[in-house]
């Protein structure tokens, strides 16, 4: 039996040297990714790279421009090729050890296997900062190979450091949005801010409503509703039409008491106040394909790309 | 052709067939059916008008004097005109599945496709309630708000999950002015059984059986005065909570304080949750004979389904994702 291929899609993108992902319908079987840029003009640069169904996830063949000889190159890049993804079916990444994390702010997580920037990580088996064991955070900055900052942790107020740990690479957010998020921090004021764990998705006119357990202080906003009046992206920060300046303070439980068990402050969607909604409960789940460093060209390039599906014979 | 027509339509009666059995066995009171038996999360709220509105998570939880949250119900709505002048909420979603190829050589089919019609069509059925179910599980545990088990003794954070918790959660349940949603089921004069309270509904996965059964005061289906009240999924019943397990239930990897899995159960209060369906739009099979599409020797059969579906919270202040460890 044959069955021939179909073109399901294909489009072009101005590369900015990161990796990224392409949403596709599922069950691609063949992907091929060109660069305009370089075909034809830069000698040894990969002019096109291709992946295939049965191929090692986040390997890809690939072809350079020839230089003086005429000849092209063939090339296999091992890393930081082409994975499919798919957030209904994807696993959490393996554990990798964190030796300290530091009770500053930002907290600093010292670690020999750095994530990217914009990852999130779930941290767990903190010895001695059990409070943020669970948690999942955004990672704001790297030292690759030395440390990853959780930009949104203002751990200051924390008795001590992290000597031990774990953390994973969560493959993909939640997959519905706007979704719950853990916070961080509340600021006791005429209008709180408050501080999430990992980048939120809300938007000004969202209502949020607080599940703030009374380990973290700031028991008077549990059970409240507050509509999102600004956001700051740099800070991951919402803030809220709630006043909170005669509440108690926000603050982490100890480590100890954390160990004893505790619900994460938190917060989730409840509605919207506009005209036209923006944020209505949506799945945002995909599949698609994740194109590494090395098949998506250098910054400027522009990509561009096929992708087809066909029956294994 | 007549014949895999009667196929087909004997694979859509049993659908239909399920429903209604489902519909007599839920005993609940005011939701309206869950989809068939196999969806435990898909409980219907029919929007039969032509009139469908976009709208957001409506939530109540905003605070009175007392403290204690109101249990009015904020729907903000807008129309989006669509062509044939109808309405229609961006935030459906149209899901379908790969069509699953029957293969068969000329012979066979001259023979009898009703077989593996019938046999693709259940298997189809059950994707599409499974995908439900999916679905509704991952809105949950996208945006429900969480409580951790602390009653257990395994020294994690969350830890097992312990009647002290259920107990905990139907309080929070019931000060949030949840309903119920079963009635109690009055104690009878037979040897091993008890009353059943009033009750809210946990979704949960069938890998927390074990841990349910350790339970003090946890009550078998077996063990109700009427086992045949119990739903097809239903395990037990402890405090003011019935348990429906699953194998697709929700599992949050790796997220507890040592580092083990995290079995998130939802326990729902009356309507806290909805599936919104777009009239015409649900539950459609399509399939295509031998000869359709390219098939020029008429030797593949193909069916598939779609749906477009969406999901809401009604009300966030009824329905609690009660986090626990093994």
């Amino acid at each position: 039996m044959t069955h021939a291929s179909t073109l399901l899609a294909y489009g072009t993108f101005t590369s900015d040297a990161a990796a990224r992902t392409l949403e596709l319908p599922s069950g691609i079987s063949y992907f091929e990714i060109e660069n305009r840029s370089t075909y034809g003009t830069l000698p040894g640069a990969v002019v096109k790279s291709w992946w295939q169904n049965g191929m090692t996830n986040g390997t890809a063949f690939q072809i350079s421009e020839a230089g003086g000889t005429g000849i092209h190159s063939s090339v296999l890049a091992a890393a930081n090729g082409i994975t499919p993804v798919n957030t209904g079916t994807s696993t959490i990444g393996a554990a990798i050890a964190v030796t300290a994390v530091t009770a500053a702010t930002p907290a600093v997580a010292s670690t020999a296997t750095t994530p990217a920037i914009g990852d999130i990580v779930r941290v767990y088996d903190t010895t001695g900062m059990l409070q943020i064991a669970g948690y999942d955070f955004t990672v704001t900055a790297v030292n690759p190979g030395v440390t990853m900052t959780f930009g949104y942790l203002p751990a200051v107020g924390f008795a001590a450091a992290a000597t031990a740990g774990f953390y994973r690479l969560l493959p993909n957010d939640l997959t519905f949005y706007p979704r719950k998020r853990y916070i961080t921090a509340i600021t006791a004021a005429a209008q709180a801010v408050v501080t999430f764990s990992v980048t939120h998705d809300y938007v000004v006119g969202s209502k949020i409503s607080f599940r703030v357990p009374a380990a973290f202080g700031m028991t008077q906003i549990d059970g409240m509703t507050g509509t999102v009046t600004a956001i700051s992206t740099a800070n991951n920060t919402v803030t809220v039409d709630i006043n909170s300046t005669a509440f108690t303070a926000f603050a982490f439980p100890t480590s100890a008491i954390a160990a004893l068990g505790v619900t994460p402050a938190h917060a989730v969607p409840a509605g919207e106040v506009a005209t036209i909604l923006t944020s209505a409960e949506r799945d945002v789940g995909y599949a698609g394909l994740r194109l590494g460093t090395a098949v998506v060209g250098a910054n400027t390039n522009v990509m561009q790309w096929r992708a087809y599906r066909g029956e294994t014979i | 052709m007549a014949t895999r027509g009667n196929g087909l339509l004997n694979s859509m009666k049993f659908f239909q067939f399920q429903i209604n059995k489902f519909t007599e066995m839920c005993k609940l009171k005011r939701i309206t059916c869950p989809s068939i038996c196999f969806s435990i999360f898909g409980i219907l709220c029919a929007f039969s008008s032509t009139n469908i509105y976009q709208f957001n998570k409506c939530q109540a939880a905003e605070t009175n004097r007392e403290g204690a949250r109101k249990s009015e119900v904020i729907v903000r709505t807008i129309e989006k005109s669509i062509e044939r002048g109808i309405t229609r909420p961006s935030a459906i979603l149209e899901y379908g599945h790969k069509p699953l190829v029957l293969v068969s050589n000329s012979c066979r089919t001259a023979v009898n496709q009703d077989p593996v019609l019938n046999q693709a069509a259940a298997r189809m059925g059950q994707s599409l309630r499974e995908t439900e179910d999916q679905l509704m599980r991952n809105l949950l545990e996208s945006t429900a708000s969480v409580i951790n088990c602390t009653g257990g003794v395994n020294g994690d954070n969350p830890t097992e999950i312990t009647t002290a918790d259920c107990e905990n959660v139907s309080a929070v349940l019931v000060t949030s002015n949840a309903d119920y949603i079963s009635e109690l089921i009055e104690g009878e004069n037979k040897f091993g059984t008890g009353p059943i309270r009033d009750c809210f509904v946990a979704l949960t996965s069938s890998s927390l059986i074990p841990n349910l059964r350790l339970m003090a005061g946890f009550l078998h289906k077996a063990q109700y005065p009427k086992p045949d009240s119990g739903l097809t999924s239903e395990y037990g019943s402890v405090s003011n909570i019935r348990f429906l397990t699953t194998s697709a239930g929700s599992i949050t990897a790796n997220a507890s304080l040592r580092g083990a899995n995290v079995f998130n159960t939802f326990v729902v209060g009356q309507e806290s949750y909805s599936s919104i369906y777009l009239d015409g739009e649900t539950a459609k099979f399509i399939y295509h004979p031998p000869g359709w599409g390219d098939d020029p020797a008429e030797l593949r059969s193909t069916c598939a389904w779609r749906f477009a579906h969406a999901r809401v919270i009604t009300n966030d202040s009824w329905l609690i994702n009660l986090r626990s460890t093994l």
